[in-house]
């Protein structure tokens, strides 16, 4: 009886520690230990997050990649190869963005780099966007090109519109428009929502920068 | 990081004994939906259950050290979660005594759970329970304990709590008509 | 043969299952719950080990006792003090998916850990539309919907998220109220 209240005395004297765990608060995910990740494959995983934590990566992504993965029942090996691939999108996506990225931006850019965005074009939606506001078009971007849309034609179109607006109604109005028809139909109602926009708020395709 | 997060409650329970920053927080996020929704059932109000979940871990963050590992974790907190539902229960009879067509008035004031709640008949079947009955339902057919867990989390033998619920579910169908309306 | 079915089987098992269906439904802990629960848990682990209301306390097994009482009362405290008057930043986001034909739909993202028993959705009888709403924390959630315990679908129209990794999935982002 005495060990153990000496043991709450010591676990409730680390202030300091446990503090840490408040500030982490939504960090901490936790996974059924179900047995569906093999041994190997735990301790490939946790090399992973603590060498992306290491470089200032956020483990949150990885952490969801690690429990999606389980939930679907995927072999070990292949949740190690996602996530390491997904480890690696992420410092690619910061490389582009900037070091003042915030975790969603990144975790949005990581995916974006994954469907076959361009390091390029997620500099170009942060040339219109500042750090903590760029996740929306990053997302609408990786939405677009999975439609079937170019990465190319897709970053045009989406930073006209961002040039056009302070905030992103428009470029989620844009994204509406193209998310309602089949693959062949989103070129041209990317083409239709540019066209239809009104002539006071056209604005010159912005000069080309190196 | 990633320790905590494929670990199982027992490494989860040393590893915050053993002064683990994230390990408690990992059962947290385990477990508080889990006690979410019995709290609510069993007390039908909200701000109760929030109040009785926080309580429940705070308390079982306090007695950790008590805990022995041939229990099981989850029927372990939810035996302080049942605790708690009945000390909130008893409170809250104490502040309002006033029955309304069975249901009771507080819950009636503060609101319903939620504006389309899925099956009303069913919700004030239950609140018309004897509340260890309801708590016996709700463990057995709602959170889905095995008679052997319900027994140890409750102080109670098995073939007790096997007519307690059976007892209810016989309530239940008198008061629901025998018919389910899909 | 299960064994929890009580001697007079069918009757009562129709009211176990309506019970059952009816707890599944119990609409989402407020995100906010754990963020109080960790502010509670913290007001607990800041109280220094031998002071409690600024007096010396001896640990012994009796002063251990009497401060670990306080401590509840004092992490109790927290937790009234630590309720917001509102959630400025949680949004509540609603789920939609038409599937007609299934027996139960289940919404399974990062923000429940993607556990298919976390958010059973709640279907429209006449129209089979499935929902679901939850409160989410600002920043990107992704997510996806299982039918009837093993097909994984996503919404056609809602973002995607792009990478392919296991399956499709969609995405909501929950913007910061700036």
């Amino acid at each position: 009886m005495r060990t153990r209240l000496r043991r709450a005395a010591a676990m409730i004297a680390r202030a300091t520690v446990l503090l840490a765990m408040v500030a982490a608060g939504a960090g901490a995910q936790s996974v059924r230990d179900d047995g569906r990740i093999d041994r190997e494959s735990l301790q490939l995983l946790r090399a992973i997050v603590d060498t992306a934590t290491a470089h200032g990566l956020p483990a949150q992504p990885l952490l969801d990649k690690i429990l999606e993965g389980s939930a679907r029942n995927v072999p070990g090996p292949r949740i190690v190869a996602v996530v390491r691939q997904y480890a690696a999108a992420l410092g690619e996506a910061r490389t582009a963005l900037g070091p003042s990225s915030t975790a969603p931006e990144l975790d949005a850019g990581a995916a974006a780099l994954r469907s076959g965005v361009l390091p390029a074009q997620l500099i170009r939606m942060r040339a219109v966007r500042g750090p903590g506001t760029a996740a929306t078009s990053i997302v609408i971007l990786t939405d677009l090109v999975s439609r079937g849309i170019t990465t190319e034609r897709a970053s045009d179109a989406l930073e006209r519109v961002l040039r056009l607006d302070t905030d992103d109604s428009m470029a989620l109005a844009l994204r509406n428009a193209v998310a309602q028809g089949d693959a062949q139909a989103s070129m041209k109602s990317l083409g239709k929502f540019l066209d239809d926009l009104p002539d006071s708020r056209k604005v010159r395709k912005p000069p080309e920068t190196s | 990081m990633v320790v905590q997060s494929v670990a199982s409650d027992e490494t989860l329970v040393a590893q915050a004994l053993a002064g683990e920053p994230q390990a408690f927080g990992s059962l947290v996020t385990r477990y508080s939906d889990e006690c979410w929704r019995f709290a609510m059932r069993m007390l039908r109000n909200r701000d109760d259950a929030e109040d009785v979940v926080q309580e429940t871990f705070l308390r079982a963050y306090l007695a950790l050290p008590r805990y022995v590992a041939r229990d099981l974790f989850r029927g372990w907190l939810f035996r302080i979660l049942v605790n708690q539902c009945r000390t909130a229960m008893v409170a809250r009879h104490r502040r309002e005594r006033r029955f309304i067509n069975g249901l009771d008035d507080e819950v009636q004031e503060r609101g319903r759970l939620d504006p389309e709640p899925m099956d009303p008949q069913l919700e004030r079947a239950l609140g018309e329970l004897d509340p260890l009955v309801r708590e016996a339902i709700l463990l057995k057919h709602g959170a889905g304990f095995e008679y052997g867990e319900m027994a140890a989390l409750l102080g109670v033998g098995e073939s007790a709590l096997k007519m307690r619920v059976s007892r209810g579910c016989a309530q239940l169908r008198e008061r629901l008509g025998g018919g389910h309306n899909a | 043969m299960r064994d929890d079915v009580p001697p007079d089987g069918g009757a009562d098992a129709t009211i176990a299952l309506r019970v059952q269906d009816w707890y599944a439904q119990t609409p989402a802990a407020p995100e906010q719950l754990r963020v109080r629960i960790n502010e509670a848990l913290g007001a607990v682990a800041r109280q220094p080990a031998r002071h409690a209301f600024g007096r010396r306390v001896h640990w012994s097994s009796v002063g251990a006792a009497a401060a670990a009482v306080m401590l509840v009362a004092v992490g109790v405290l927290a937790v009234r003090r630590a309720r917001p008057a509102r959630d400025a930043e949680i949004s509540e986001v609603p789920f939609a998916i038409d599937a007609p034909h299934a027996a139960r739909v289940a919404l399974v993202g990062n923000f429940n850990q993607w556990d298919a028993r976390a958010t059973p959705m709640r279907r429209t009888a006449a129209t089979g539309r499935w929902t679901a709403a939850l409160r989410l924390a600002p920043g990107r959630h992704v997510y996806a919907y299982i039918l009837d315990g093993k097909t994984w679908t996503v919404d056609s129209v809602a973002p995607r998220s792009g990478d392919k990794d296991y399956g499709s999935i969609n995405t909501v982002l929950v913007p910061t109220g700036r």
